[in-house]
């Protein structure tokens, strides 16, 4: 982590109007990351982590409402400052995205030759023939039998796990620096989670791209990052390298959250803790800690101060009572 | 080989139920539609007599072996102008919606992508003109720009952009928050493109099969303002004018109303059957996935 980041995020926030007023989906969020090296964001659901994500990258502020703040800088350009000509040649050249569901992703009218050669055509220059070609090579390299005829078929004619390589195949084809899993794997069967995870870490690896896995499997983060931030209520509440993260959790929700995993060493049918209450509203906020209402180690300050994200070492945390450190 | 018998019966399996029933309910209105269209194309070149010329002798006559259809007030020949009036009636009732749908498409596809202030000022625009009566705003297109097959087509055409707008921008709304949007976006795809490459693609199904349904309306409306005496002017037949002819003689030749009416009634359900027929094959709900 001494290299230069490739990404560095300060301090972003992004709100949505609503009729019950501001909702903060994220508040705050900064982090960094350095070529080649994976980050796992995880959090529950509306944590505020693929908004964070998409925020990032220009896809939620097309609608009206929103107030995306923060500061984006990739490879030492602010994307929030470019032009939208220069933002899309960084988008489409160096930046690329899978989405969760591969079902809404491609376009169900275009064949999945063109929709991998499209990127190419848009920001390579490469014509048809050319662009038609690559997208045939992409697709067996992303595992998929029969490429030439695959190539020509329409994406309903693909199972789940096939329609996510193709969307992998349509993400790397500009060979872009910066890979973005907005939970790549959750739409599929456990079998082919897996098949998609090691093609995803097996094409970072040859390509030396770095990798956003937004999960919220605190599993397949454990495998696949190197580094951790857990969010919570729109925050990032415990940043860390993975092993860190998990052999000395500081903040209480990171342990319950560990805590609510099953174990293959726990004897059969044993109850699995769960977290109590639910998430806070987000249109209402408490001055204190977000978490503070789930928390066995709640005092009156969490419930009257927000605590900051502080740093021991290369691990941070945002807790007034982080737990003990085992080192 | 195994592959395509797969498919084949992949295919078969969810669509033969309607398919079996639709037969003769595809081929009848679809037959007639094809003869109509033919007619209309060939009418110069198969003897058909002027369909202008008058026979005043032989006026009102009912159908015979030497006029099949009869002929009307005039003496012209009633199967001439019933097939140069399908000209009149195909070409208004093709182009209009064409240029709606053209117009209407265009408005809708942007409310509907861009939400916003684009989004309120074309839905307004939709209301206003929806507001109106649709057949008084036809006549009063009509009555300022002259007769004319093109000031009709433009006035009817005008009359269709609201429906085409709103079924645009409803499907617009749909397929404009699917990831492959933002998929497209995030390869660098301007809005232009996106527009045009991911979601008016998606759009065409849906709005072919409402255009079919549209061309029905058209030629109803058509012959209204023709049975108005405001439609296509007077030497050129059109079904709607010949049927505003043949209304002063019901009592004693009927037949020079009833068939230019049958004709009407025909095409317009064959068209519906038809469009109907192409909504539930291109149904997204079924075709989807």
């Amino acid at each position: 982590m001494t290299n230069k980041p490739l990404l560095s995020v300060r301090d972003a926030r992004v709100g949505f109007t609503t009729v019950r007023g501001v909702v903060r989906a994220v508040d705050g969020v900064s982090f960094e990351l350095a070529e080649g090296r994976t980050l796992g964001i995880v959090g529950e659901s509306g944590s505020g982590k693929s908004v964070l994500v998409r925020s990032l990258i220009g896809l939620v502020s097309a609608t009206t409402g929103v107030e995306v703040e923060g500061q984006v800088v990739f490879e030492g350009r602010d994307l929030r400052k470019l032009s939208p000509a220069d933002f899309r040649r960084v988008l489409g050249s160096e930046i690329g995205i899978v989405f969760q569901d591969p079902m809404t992703s491609l376009n169900p009218v275009t064949k999945i030759g063109r929709q991998i050669g499209e990127g190419l055509r848009l920001n390579r220059g490469l014509d048809r023939a050319a662009a038609d070609r690559r997208a045939v090579e992409l697709l067996s390299e992303v595992g998929i039998p029969e490429p030439e005829r695959r190539a020509r078929q329409y994406p309903h004619e693909l199972s789940g796990g096939m329609r996510q390589r193709v969307a992998i195949a349509i993400a790397i084809a500009c060979a872009p620096k910066l890979l973005i899993a907005d939970e790549p794997t959750t739409a599929l069967d456990v079998t082919v989670q897996r098949q998609i995870l090691d093609l995803l870490q097996r094409e970072q690896r040859q390509r030396g791209m770095a990798m956003i896995l937004i999960t919220h499997d605190l599993g397949v983060a454990a495998s696949r990052a190197d580094d951790i931030m857990v969010m919570y209520a729109g925050r990032a509440v415990e940043a860390a390298s993975t092993r860190e993260i998990f052999r000395t959790p500081r903040m209480p929700y990171t342990e319950a959250l560990l805590r609510s995993l099953p174990r293959l060493s726990d004897r059969t049918h044993t109850r699995l803790t769960a977290i109590p209450g639910r998430p806070p509203d987000l249109a209402r906020r408490t001055g204190g800690c977000a978490f503070a209402p789930r928390c066995s180690y709640r005092t009156e300050r969490c419930d009257a101060e927000q605590p900051m994200l502080t740093r021991e070492g290369g691990h941070g945390f945002s807790c007034f009572h982080p737990l003990a450190n085992g080192a | 080989m195994s592959v395509s018998a797969t498919k084949s019966t992949l295919a078969a399996a969810p669509a033969s139920r309607p398919r079996r029933r639709l037969h003769w309910a595809l081929v009848l209105p679809l037959g007639w539609l094809l003869l109509v269209v033919f007619l209309a194309i060939t009418a110069d070149w198969i003897g058909l007599p002027d369909p202008a010329a008058q026979e005043l002798i032989l006026r009102r006559k009912p159908p015979s072996a030497e006029y099949l259809l009869g002929t009307d007030n005039l003496g012209r020949d009633m199967l001439s102008r019933i097939i140069y009036g399908a000209r009149t009636s195909l070409i208004v009732g093709i182009c209009a919606p064409f240029l709606g749908f053209l117009v209407g498409g265009a408005i809708g596809m942007s409310a509907g992508y861009f939400r916003g202030k684009i989004d309120l000022l074309a839905v307004g625009f939709i209301d206003v003109l929806l507001a109106f009566p649709a057949l008084v705003l036809a006549l009063t297109f009509t009555a300022y720009l002259g007769q004319s097959l093109f000031n009709v087509t433009l006035a009817l055409g005008i009359l269709s952009i609201p429906a085409a707008a709103r079924v645009s921008r409803a499907n617009t709304l749909a397929w404009a928050n699917r990831d492959f949007v933002l998929a497209a976006r995030t390869i660098g795809a301007s809005n232009w493109r996106i527009l045009t490459r991911e979601i008016l693609p998606n759009l065409l199904p849906p709005m072919f099969a409402f255009w079919l349904v549209a061309i029905s309306v058209i030629i109803v409306a058509e012959g209204a303002l023709s049975f108005l005496g405001l439609g296509i002017p007077a030497p050129q037949p059109s079904w709607g004018g010949m049927i505003a002819d043949g209304r002063e003689a019901l009592d004693v030749a009927p037949h020079t109303a009833l068939i230019p009416a049958a004709v009407m009634f025909a095409t317009v359900l064959s068209l519906n059957f038809v469009g109907d027929i192409v909504r539930n094959m291109v149904d997204p709900r079924r075709s989807a996935l």
